[in-house]
């Protein structure tokens, strides 16, 4: 019989039994996914105010989801200027993204209320957007007038964390921001 | 608030989950041991009076005593059971993977550890992702340092939630000035933010410095301290400053400075330290990544908009 402090009997636990190691890793993917939520949101800030132009802070949204949540298809952001619909798309599946996907993606989640994530498993095999398993979106808005969407798309169903979910809410409300300051230019 | 409230506080709040504990573990093993089927686990022909299985057969079934089953089901907290014993209990109940998960988690405290661990680093990051929003919507409209890292220290503060307090000590034209936010605030004087400027002055930008220091008593005047200040970059730590130092250096009022554990970012224009920003706890403690990268992103920020 080994006497072991509690420290030891955790490390045991985590070592030596599947359920230790599941929980472990439920721990472990909570831990990495706020790091690189943490990593990314001063570069965001910085790459933003000093963005010369809407498109660039778009896509500098874009790339921050795209680096902290690293979806496996591709991180999608539209935007509304002058009744036209535009579009960026980082991530593997970037260059397969078309002028037809940014309009599919702005008519599909057109009405997403301020503050709200929009998670979407897709049970058909065949997938949604970009033939997408699972996707995570959220709105920019002016007052009630939508202005952009941003969504991050994995090939795979899966659960988001409340950490992914809240860092998409983030990258919103700084879009929000970074709009309202180019307005006032 | 005296010692023995927080202490009070504190343990009425475990009390509270303990019995909360208790309680789901109850629910969990009840409506497990009433879905099996008796036939299916193998008790033929007996009259049932209830769907399920009984305390009883389970225990039969786990090979452990009814007694132990009994007191298990109950959820008596004051009842230690070994991994093994909750192990039987899952094959017993026929548990899937995530329901043996669950069940550990109610059970075990070595799976709670590790779920606590999950939930802190989650509340943590939630706490500073809810922040930065609205510090940078109010950073990005004043034009001052000093209303700048007295926004960050108020995004610290609502990030971390320091039980002492957050301190922000800004320096303009060689005049340390101060701000604090917290519970403790008014043991905060001059001095304090002094000692504080004193003890971070080499704290590089983007390091963060550590003081995880032995519990002292409550309130401590004109004592002597030993204090070790370790630089955090990334994963590499090094001491940034090893010292003896009395209150009495910087108290010109009555000191009752009395936090115990601290971490501390710089702000810097070029080579000059500009800023300083501090969350303080009143007990020991270890700062986990997410805390200590919490810190770097705030103070990042700050830099990015001066």
């Amino acid at each position: 019989m080994l006497h072991l402090d509690f420290n030891d009997r955790l490390e045991l636990f985590r070592l030596a039994l599947p359920e230790g190691r599941a929980l472990d890793q439920i721990r472990e993917r909570a831990e990495t996914v706020a790091l690189a939520v943490l990593h990314a949101v001063p570069v965001l800030v910085r790459n933003v105010l000093s963005s010369a132009d809407l498109e660039e802070t778009v896509r500098y949204s874009a790339d921050a989801m795209q680096t902290a949540l690293g979806p496996d298809l591709a991180t999608v952001a539209t935007v509304a200027q002058n009744d036209t619909i535009r579009g960026v798309a980082v991530g593997p599946r970037a260059p397969f993204v078309s002028e037809a996907v940014y309009r599919a993606f702005w008519d599909a989640y057109f009405d997403l209320p301020r503050g709200h994530v929009a998670i979407e498993e897709i049970a058909d095999e065949n997938g949604g957007i970009l033939g997408a398993r699972s996707s995570m979106t959220v709105a920019v808005r002016r007052g009630d007038v939508l202005s952009g969407l941003l969504g991050v798309f994995w090939t795979t169903p899966r659960t988001f964390s409340r950490v992914e979910q809240e860092m998409s809410l983030a990258v919103a409300a700084l879009g929000e921001i970074i709009f309202s300051k180019f307005e006032a230019t | 608030m005296v010692k023995s409230e927080r202490c009070r506080l504190v343990n009425q709040q475990s009390e509270a989950s303990v019995e909360q504990r208790r309680k789901d573990l109850k629910a969990f093993l009840v409506v497990r041991r009433r879905r099996l089927e008796a036939e299916v686990v193998g008790y033929r022909g007996r009259p049932r009076v209830r769907e399920g299985l009984s305390q009883g057969e389970i225990a039969e079934l786990a090979g452990v005593s009814l007694n132990w089953y009994e007191l298990f089901e109950s959820g008596r907290g004051d009842r230690r059971v070994s991994v093994d014993f909750v192990q039987r209990i899952a094959i017993a109940l026929r548990l899937d993977f995530d329901e043996r998960l669950e069940l550990f988690r109610l059970a075990l405290p070595e799976a709670q550890a590790l779920d606590e661990m999950r939930e802190r680093t989650e509340k943590t990051a939630l706490s500073v992702l809810r922040a930065i929003p609205g510090m940078l919507r109010r950073v990005i409209v004043v034009s001052s340092l000093d209303d700048m890292v007295t926004i960050a220290a108020d995004s610290m503060h609502a990030a971390l939630k320091p039980d002492y307090a957050t301190i922000a000590t800004i320096q303009t034209d060689g005049t340390l000035m101060g701000f604090a936010i917290g519970p403790r605030v008014q043991t905060i004087c001059n001095s304090v933010h002094r000692m504080f400027w004193d003890l971070h002055a080499d704290l590089a930008d983007g390091d963060v410095g550590i003081v995880e220091s032995e519990p002292r008593p409550e309130v401590l005047p004109r004592s002597e301290h030993n204090v070790q200040i370790v630089a955090v970059a990334d994963e590499h730590r090094s001491v940034l400053k090893s010292l003896k130092w009395t209150t009495d250096q910087y108290s010109e009022e009555e000191n009752e400075w009395a936090a115990c554990s601290s971490l501390a970012v710089a702000i810097r224009e070029g080579d000059a330290l500009r800023a300083l920003l501090g969350g303080f706890w009143s007990t020991p403690r270890k700062f986990s990544r997410i805390e200590l990268e919490t810190a770097r992103a705030i103070a990042a920020i700050v830099r990015v908009v001066l």
